[in-house]
């Protein structure tokens, strides 16, 4: 029996069945192959409908499922890693045309699939404030020091309200959802932090300063820089009460620092 | 080895449950694909109850039967998955799931010609060496059969088993699947099985269906409690290999925990009537 032929019917109804398979005197052997079509299809929409719940709760289940089952067939998968399986569904959303009348529905398939990430990162131990506190006693050393992150942080910049409409669907109750979502404008942009705290995904949403000032550092650049940047945009920018927050919620792993400040820090 | 015992599928849904209550069970089992991830809860958590029981990983992609070569980066990282947790037992499936890169998320049939038999026992003899353990192969539980077969299931493992010399994890619920899918008897099929060989046992529920002709057609779907035709064939099975570990597999509509309890603290009961072990390594194999 050739894998290539059952494979092809597989994955296409359309195809014929592979020519060596029987099944019981009595049975319909199409419907009992059909057995394995469907557990294939079934499974794997079922794990991008776990993944993609807001998805599903914008767009409802009948459409989600047309729309999953599209991805499926367009981008089976490659690993039998299936925390892995459905990365892609975001771009797909973006060019699949049935779903462009819901226009922030592929940044929020990219927010669910953050959060997945974000759950599921290698752990790195936080970095302390107090160290951080003594390192910056000196002013000087602002224009040195670099952070480090948090493996699970994700900073996802949206032109729609993608983190008000993801917690406006984690109401329990139909009628809670609907009285959130009419409170949100979809249109404004948010930049949102995840992180994972205590084994489970924490958000947080950046102003525009806050957000030039974190994606500066997480690009690598000196908290100087970072700060310059964010007071580009704001002139009133105050750092502590962001740095205290950031710090709280255990973003940094540590400093990375010249190595006359390595030893100072000891 | 596992204890003869009764174990459950640990769930991430039950984990804080386990932790506080500290069931007394005699096992968990996990799917090792589930926690081939970098961090965070699943590996803090089983971490934690893994130092309170013993573990056995289960494999549901390693896709042994496949035509092509097995998966190395998988074989890796079920690797590094066994060096961390060190369990009691590993076991893989007699089935195929991946094909020319792609991988479909399901058991699929193979078919039982002495050129798949090569290929299987090769292949098991790879996991064998690379992972440098014993594993045990799960018999499947299948919907439909092929033309080209030349010799039958039990066969077909038996021979499987002792060229390989892997273990068989007896999977009472795909037994009884096939038995009833193929027209079979289901206590016939089981006393043609290499059950010397037996290292584990697996029960779990069905769901039945019914072809448009009216044909009964039985799913593995392991989303209901064991049905009684299955204790009955795990009874039967008890009796001629003896204790095992015993799993209840249940992946969908997974209930509280307290239910999945009482079906593993049935299985005991089962487990307690069989307390003689009827094949002693110095006897002559019954087969």
């Amino acid at each position: 029996m050739s894998h290539l032929e059952f494979v092809s019917a597989l994955l296409d109804a359309e195809k014929p069945l592979p020519k060596e398979i029987i099944s019981l005197e009595g049975s319909v052997v199409s419907e009992r192959f059909g057995v394995y079509r469907n557990n294939v299809m079934v499974s794997l929409i079922a794990i991008i409908e776990e993944r993609y719940p807001v998805v599903q709760a914008l767009v409802g289940h009948d459409f989600f499922r047309f729309m999953a089952r599209a991805f499926v067939l367009g981008h089976p998968p490659l690993s039998p890693v299936m925390n892995e399986y459905g990365e892609a569904f975001s771009n797909f959303i973006s060019l699949f045309t049935p779903a462009a009348s819901v226009p922030y529905l592929s940044d929020m398939a990219r927010l669910e699939w953050s959060r997945s990430h974000a759950l599921h990162a290698s752990d790195a131990p936080s970095f302390s404030a107090t160290k951080l506190i003594h390192l910056l006693a000196d002013p000087d050393h602002l224009a040195r020091v670099r952070l480090t992150f948090q493996p699970s942080v994700v900073i996802l910049q949206s032109n729609f309200a993608i983190a008000s409409l993801w917690l406006a669907h984690q109401h329990e109750q139909e009628s809670d959802i609907r009285s959130a979502l009419a409170e949100i404008d979809p249109y404004q942009a948010q930049t949102v932090l995840l992180v994972r705290q205590d084994w489970l995904v924490s958000m947080h949403l950046l102003n525009v300063g806050e957000a030039l000032f974190v994606l500066a550092l997480h690009e690598g650049e000196t908290l100087q820089n970072a700060l310059e940047r964010a007071q580009g945009e704001n002139q009133d920018f105050d750092l502590t009460p962001l740095m205290v927050k950031l710090l709280e919620i255990g973003v940094f792993t540590g400093p990375a620092l010249p190595g006359d400040l390595q030893t100072r820090l000891l | 080895m596992l204890p003869q015992r009764a174990g459950i599928g640990l769930k991430p849904e039950h984990f804080r449950d386990i932790l506080e209550c500290k069931p007394e069970i005699g096992f968990f089992e996990i799917h090792a694909e589930n926690y081939m991830v970098a961090g965070g809860p699943l590996h803090h958590f089983l971490g934690r109850i893994r130092a309170d029981y013993p573990l056995s990983i289960h494999g549901v992609g390693l896709s042994i039967g496949s035509e092509g070569g097995l998966d190395q980066a998988h074989l890796l990282r079920l690797k590094a998955l066994l060096a961390r947790y060190q369990p009691d037992s590993f076991s893989e499936h007699l089935a195929w799931s991946s094909h020319g890169g792609t991988y479909f998320n399901d058991l699929l049939p193979l078919s039982y010609t002495h050129k798949t038999l090569d290929r299987v026992c090769l292949h098991i003899d790879q996991v064998q060496h690379f992972l440098n353990r014993r594993v045990l192969i799960e018999n499947p539980a299948t919907y439909i059969e092929f033309v080209d077969s030349e010799m039958d299931e039990a066969d077909f493992i038996k021979e499987m088993v002792l060229r390989t010399g892997c273990g068989l994890l007896l999977d009472v619920n795909n037994l009884y699947v096939s038995a009833v899918n193929h027209g079979r008897d289901g206590n016939a099929m089981l006393e043609a099985l290499p059950l010397h060989d037996v290292g584990q046992i697996h029960l779990a529920g069905y769901f039945e269906d019914k072809d448009s002709d009216g044909m009964t057609v039985l799913i593995d779907h392991h989303g209901a409690a064991v049905s009684d035709a299955v204790w009955s064939l795990y009874d039967s099975a008890l009796r001629l290999t003896g204790q095992h570990a015993t799993l209840i597999e249940r992946d969908n509509d997974i209930p509280a925990f307290e239910v999945l309890m009482a079906e593993a603290q049935w299985a005991e009961r089962y487990l307690a009537g069989h307390l003689v072990r009827p094949f002693l390594t110095d006897e002559p194999r019954p087969l």
